[in-house]
């Protein structure tokens, strides 16, 4: 039996291992993560849009659970390199040890949106937090309705899992649509803005429609105003909040928006809990 | 009503020493410089006796009371009692990095015993808010909860206000109702003393005292009388405070204190509610591994908010509004408490420009005053 105490700091990291590596892109790199300790491996569960701390090369960054089940294959997190902790990630190895804590925060609604017709829009890497999401509403594909994925980069050559976004186009009921500001010869999706994408969607049923959507902030807000001026109630549109975070308790402050704090309440909140923090800190 | 007793101040000394022998370090406030800062302090005689202080906007001076040589005539000092239990730098975890490439990581446990001598009642009020923050349903800080539990604390009531005081507007003083071992208020020749927990209790019980004469106990609540009446400042209701922090963003006041913060992050420092830390990382320089810290941080740093390529509070307006709002709005919804501020004065007095929060706030819901 796994010692409960190994879980009693939240401050303290466990170590896990790269099973897996994966190079995405040239800036994005796929981590396959196995816990150190087995009884931990199996013990360690999460819900979709959470987040882990991963502690590599000098601190801790948050990044998503993309997928995993506590199997040796290990749970998958995909990193795009921006800074110093995001860098020494992707400079791992296969075998390399780092450090992880979590699972942190409060995911996708995958319960309270049974039945409903399903939007998931996202933009460049923030497509992680949301194929957690993505993989449960396949595994139960009946008890949903219509699902559209729409995903927006700014480089075709930042379009990535595109295997899984083939799976989930033939998958019943489902459509795909990706696009790239710029892009190659090659290119068989969109060309332009996601905003665009979301603008041209026909939406059958919008009294029974919600939208999953993580992506730059400036992108969700276009793309709130633009469901919203469609008809889709600010209740019926979730969205994942990315603000500086050092705990993941709420403890150290820097995540709050508002009254919330993005780590703890979040990332996940519906639009309408945001609304008027949201309003406020634009301020500026 | 728990009993009151009287400890005669010869015999200050006493508790000092039945704390030292139930293990406890003693930390009380001392005069160090210009100020009065607490600190390990084994001898009562080092009290700050017969000092006072003078505070204004942007003043703190130290003065002698004259005659009147009391211990604690004083109101506060530049440092709360924070630091005693959140510390201001602090090693989280240790990480070894083996010659194999694997990572041991090793927490750092907090165990020493502290007994803190001379709280002032907004400290200790401050303290049962820095718990819901620490002590939290979802995550406990293992580091605060220890020192918590094998924290003794002496509470002493104030019998002055400075000019920057107004834990009575803030809800909180300047009487400890709750949150401490042992609480006392200060005579001319002793102290009114009561428990406030079963540790309190065996700790008098041990100094062997009398009961409290009826006169004893009406001079003291006299005495803290005098500091209610002392404190001048106020500040808006909750719904006034909420209805001009959150709905006033454009209020010209907010470009006004613009002007004139330099974003030190002074207030964050001195407010013993202020939570906001950040975490460093000191590797080893062989590559051994590295040590992992705490940090007190301010929300007046352009790093607090700053996301890739984007700082969300770009600017001194957005970041006094973020520190002012939550202090006196959000931190309702998020603990459950009356508010951010114990009314302590402490950002008034040490903010290098004098900017006073409790004006600032009644500039800022004015409208929303007279509205209703
Ligand atoms: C809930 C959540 C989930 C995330 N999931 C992913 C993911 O799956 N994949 C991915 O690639 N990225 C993800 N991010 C963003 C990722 O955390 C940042 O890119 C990363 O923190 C940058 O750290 P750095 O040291 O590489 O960059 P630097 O620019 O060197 O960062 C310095 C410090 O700033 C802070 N910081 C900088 N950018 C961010 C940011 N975007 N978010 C929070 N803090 C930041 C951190 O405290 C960091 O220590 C997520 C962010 C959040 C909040
Ligand atoms: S906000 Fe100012 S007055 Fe209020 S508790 Fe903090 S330092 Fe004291
Ligand atoms: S102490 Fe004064 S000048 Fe410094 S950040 Fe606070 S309000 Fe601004
Ligand atoms: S990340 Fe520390 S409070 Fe949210």
């Amino acid at each position: 039996m796994i010692d409960k105490n190994i879980f009693a700091d939240p401050y303290l990291p466990h170590e896990v291992f790269v099973a897996r590596r994966v190079q995405e892109a040239q800036d994005i790199v796929s981590l396959y993560l196995v816990f150190a300790n087995p009884a931990a491996n199996l013990d360690y569960s999460f819900q979709p849009g959470q987040f882990n701390m991963l502690y590599c090369g000098g601190g801790e960054a948050p990044i998503s659970i993309v997928s995993g089940h506590g199997t040796a294959q290990g749970y998958l997190h995909t990193v795009r390199t921006v800074g110093e902790v995001t860098r020494a990630l992707g400079a791992l190895k296969e075998g390399d040890s780092l450090g992880l804590r979590g699972p942190f925060g409060q995911g996708w609604p995958i319960n309270k949106i049974q039945g409903k017709d399903i939007l998931v829009i996202t933009g460049g890497i923030a497509i992680a937090p949301v194929v957690a999401a993505i993989d449960e509403l396949m595994r139960n594909r009946d008890c949903y309705g219509r699902l559209s994925i729409l995903q927006g980069v700014t480089h075709d050559a930042g379009h990535i899992f595109s295997r899984q976004y083939q799976d989930w186009s033939s998958a019943p009921n489902t459509e795909v649509g990706i696009t790239s500001m710029e892009a190659g010869a090659g290119w068989r999706h969109h060309k332009g803005l996601i905003t665009t994408l979301v603008e041209d969607l026909p939406i059958a049923d919008i009294a029974n429609t919600v939208a999953l959507m993580c992506g730059p902030q400036a992108m969700m807000q276009a793309t709130t105003a633009i469901l919203t001026g469609k008809g889709l109630g600010d209740n019926s549109i979730y969205i994942s909040m990315e603000r500086n975070m050092h705990c993941g308790l709420g403890h150290c402050g820097h995540c709050q928006l508002g009254e919330k704090f993005v780590c703890k309440d979040g990332p996940v909140f519906s639009y309408a809990e945001l609304k008027q923090a949201l309003t406020l800190e634009a301020f500026a | 009503m728990e009993t009151q007793y009287f400890l005669p101040r010869i015999s200050l000394q006493q508790l000092f020493n039945v704390l030292e022998d139930r293990g406890y370090q003693c930390i009380a406030p001392g005069v160090r410089g210009d100020s009065i800062v607490y600190g390990p302090l084994r001898d009562s005689a080092k009290l700050p006796w017969g000092y006072s202080d003078k505070q204004r906007p942007g003043q703190y001076q130290l003065t002698k009371t004259g005659g009147d040589e009391r211990a604690f005539a004083w109101s506060n000092g530049p440092s709360s009692i924070k630091p005693f239990l959140f510390k201001q730098q602090e090693i989280l975890w240790r990480v070894n990095k083996a010659e194999n490439g694997r990572l041991h990581f090793q927490p750092e446990p907090a165990t020493t015993a502290q007994a803190l001598i001379g709280v002032r009642p907004c400290d200790i009020q401050a303290m049962l808010v820095q718990d819901k923050v620490f002590l939290n349903d979802n995550h406990i800080d293992p580091r605060y909860q220890g020192r918590r539990a094998n924290l003794f604390t002496v509470v002493v009531n104030c019998s002055y206000a400075s000019g920057n005081c107004f834990c009575v507007a803030a809800g909180y003083g300047p009487k400890a109702e709750h949150g401490f071992d042992v609480a006392m208020t200060e005579l001319h020749d002793g102290f009114v003393v009561r428990a406030g927990s079963d540790n309190g209790k065996s700790v008098l019980q041990s100094l062997d005292l009398k009961q409290a004469s009826p006169a004893h106990v009406a001079f003291a609540e006299e005495s803290i009388m005098q500091a209610k009446k002392d404190q001048q400042r106020d500040i808006p209701s909750p719904e006034n405070l909420r209805n001009g922090l959150l709905a006033q963003q454009y209020h010209p006041r907010w470009d006004h204190i613009a002007e004139r913060c330099t974003s030190c992050g002074t207030c964050t420092q001195v407010c013993p509610t202020c939570f906001c830390h950040k975490k460093v990382d000191f590797p080893a320089l062989d590559g051994s591994g590295a040590e992992h810290l705490r940090e007190w941080d301010s929300c007046f740093s352009e790093q607090h908010s700053y996301v890739h390529g984007n700082v969300v509070n770009k600017d001194k307006r957005s970041r006094y509004r973020q520190w002012l709002s939550h202090k006196f709005v959000h931190w309702l919804e998020q603990y459950a408490v009356i508010s951010g501020c114990v009314g302590c004065g402490r950002c008034i007095t040490w903010c290098p420009v004098g900017i006073d929060v409790t004006e600032e706030l009644h500039e800022l819901c004015s409208e929303s005053d007279n509205d209703r």
